[in-house]
């Protein structure tokens, strides 16, 4: 296990090696272009404020929004990472907190190697955590192709993907009752949210109940990604999970989640957003994920606070002092001075201008 | 491996537990006395007692794999957790209450006393209706008894303390009954076990209906 930094440019590097070039932002953007995208973000609240010249401006609380608004490509497809902190309000203790995002967005001609390579990178970041971890992987035309199929209206609609997404198996045949629904339509919702984990059997089953053309298409794009990592260490690392959502207005394809064991929540979420991008109706596409490396860093990569020598000191010469403290640095030690009782290390008194031993 | 579980000190926590001795997921403990933390002879579970109002915020972050919370706390609280099963013990309806006689004008701006500010704003914001959310931790009813509210949003169970403070239902909100929730991260790593808990508790529970 590394540093604090080290999980950090580790990932940069990683992504430096894919070609991926790095981007830098402003700390804070205009409010109106998180106001007009606010279904893309996790909460709609903002620390905002008064830029002198009285536009309204907000600490990031996204970066894809600011990428998106900055760096797609007239042509081709720009890759990009970045390590940023996004200002977000945590529910927890009421209060806004500051977390650590590094990602990577694709924009542009985004194609099949795009997708398996931005599913490849989140394998390979997960992995740098060096804990277990996996990748949980969903498509948002299957989810909304089944609910769209059974036919119902927006209510019973919103209540479908709640139930979906909490994995709620006892709220389904209530929700049959309620809304009349049909026993297909129950054994459908039954057998998406329960599906196994494994994708060779969780597949077989999701290609039984996917509704309408978009459906399929999502089930075979999962199947070539899937084979894309076979026989490779990443096989038993990748789930299918349609629990997994998105906007709908955003994103239209491939989504994932990533988790670390040890680590509460999805450590790293991303998936194809095309909608955000495609404005235009020209055909641009869009992928890529942010990892939350907060909570990876605390629990795997915790800084060390210990030193190699300690040198206790009670005056005197102090050029001398700072003479035998460099000594031991130019043996790659590194020292810390302290007049009376210190912390832990190896410790060395120092007495009337000399270093007399331990 | 061992699974950690949540459990809400109180009625419903004896009841989960006769549940669960009865569905074999754990082994008799005896007497709790003070202790906290329990382990399961067999090492299949560990659990562990808090507040009902903790239960989502142990599971959530991760400390507990699963818990048992009532559906009330986890509408309030909206933890990001899978909800895996209705246990259907613990039942009750979440409703909005007033005092006998009370008529509402549905132009003026309704003041609304409740524990649960979040569900009672979601409520009436459904309904485009404006309110005034005043908070309370207990005695709910006390507040349109004293003028100080128009109606209350709370849990009625058998409606004994509506009844006997001139007081009556006015809309049921919900169904309420307790829950298995589960981490989300503990659900990947620990699926086998916690689909093993799950399916014994739901064939009891659904046995029981």
């Amino acid at each position: 296990m590394g540093s604090n930094t080290d999980l950090k440019g580790m990932l940069e590097a990683l992504y430096a090696s894919y070609g991926y070039e790095k981007y830098r932002m402003a700390g804070f953007e205009e409010y109106s272009l998180y106001l007009e995208n606010k279904n893309f973000l996790t909460s709609d609240k903002m620390i905002t404020f008064n830029d002198l010249d009285g536009r309204l401006m907000a600490l990031k609380p996204d970066v894809t929004l600011s990428i998106v608004k900055n760096a797609l490509p007239r042509s081709g497809v720009g890759k990009y990472y970045y390590t940023e902190s996004v200002y977000r309000p945590n529910k927890a203790s009421d209060a806004f907190r500051e977390l650590t995002q590094t990602g990577l967005e694709a924009l542009g001609a985004v194609d099949d190697v795009t997708v398996t390579e931005a599913v490849e990178l989140a394998l390979k970041s997960l992995e740098l955590a060096g804990a277990e971890y996996v990748l949980a992987l969903s498509d948002v035309r299957f989810t909304e192709g089944m609910i769209h199929a059974i036919g119902k209206g927006e209510e019973v609609k919103e209540h479908l993907r709640e139930v979906i997404s909490k994995k709620s198996v006892g709220e389904i045949k209530w929700l049959a009752e309620k809304y009349a629904l049909t026993e297909r339509d129950e054994e459908a919702i039954r057998a998406i949210i329960t599906l196994p984990s494994e994708p060779l059997k969780a597949l077989p089953t999701a290609a039984k109940y996917a509704f309408g053309k978009e459906a399929n298409a999502a089930v075979d794009e999962l199947k070539a990604l899937i084979n894309a990592f076979s026989g490779t260490r990443y096989a038993d690392k990748l789930q299918i999970d349609f629990s997994i959502t998105g906007n709908t207005g955003y994103y239209n394809g491939v989504l994932f989640s990533g988790y670390v064991m040890g680590v509460a929540g999805a450590v790293l979420k991303g998936g194809r957003y095309d909608k955000l991008v495609d404005f235009s109706g020209g055909g641009k596409g869009a992928i890529g994920f942010a990892l939350y490396t907060d909570e990876i860093t605390e629990k795997y990569f915790p800084d060390d606070p210990s030193v190699d020598v300690v040198i206790e000191y009670d005056g005197g010469n102090v050029a001398e002092l700072l003479r035998t403290a460099d000594a031991f640095r130019s043996e790659g030690k590194s020292v810390l001075l302290s007049k009376g009782a210190a912390k832990s290390g190896k410790k060395y008194l120092f007495r009337n201008g000399e270093l007399i031993g331990k | 491996m061992t699974v950690n579980i949540a459990l809400p000190k109180g009625r419903l926590a004896e009841k989960t537990l006769a549940l669960m001795k009865r569905a074999g997921i754990l082994q008799d403990v005896g007497d709790p006395g003070r202790k906290l933390v329990f382990e399961d002879e067999g090492g299949m579970v560990r659990y562990f007692l808090v507040k009902p109002w903790d239960v989502p915020v142990y599971v959530e972050r991760g400390v507990a794999d699963i818990g048992v919370a009532g559906k009330d706390i986890v509408t309030e609280n909206c933890p990001d957790v899978y909800e895996l099963l209705d246990l259907k013990m613990g039942k009750c309806r979440m409703c909005v209450c007033a005092k006998n006689g009370y008529v509402d004008r549905p132009g003026s701006k309704l003041r609304v006393a409740t524990k649960f500010v979040n569900t009672a704003k979601s409520y009436y914001s459904s309904l485009g209706r404006r309110i005034e959310v005043i908070k309370l931790n207990g005695s709910i009813e006390l507040a349109p008894l004293m003028n100080m509210s128009d109606v209350i949003v709370d849990l009625v169970e058998t409606g004994t303390t509506l009844k006997e403070n001139d007081m009556g239902v006015v809309n049921v909100i919900a169904e309420i009954s307790a829950r298995l929730i589960a981490n989300k991260t503990a659900y990947r790593f620990k699926r086998e076990e916690i689909d093993k808990i799950t399916s014994l508790l739901g064939a009891l529970v659904n046995e029981n209906i």
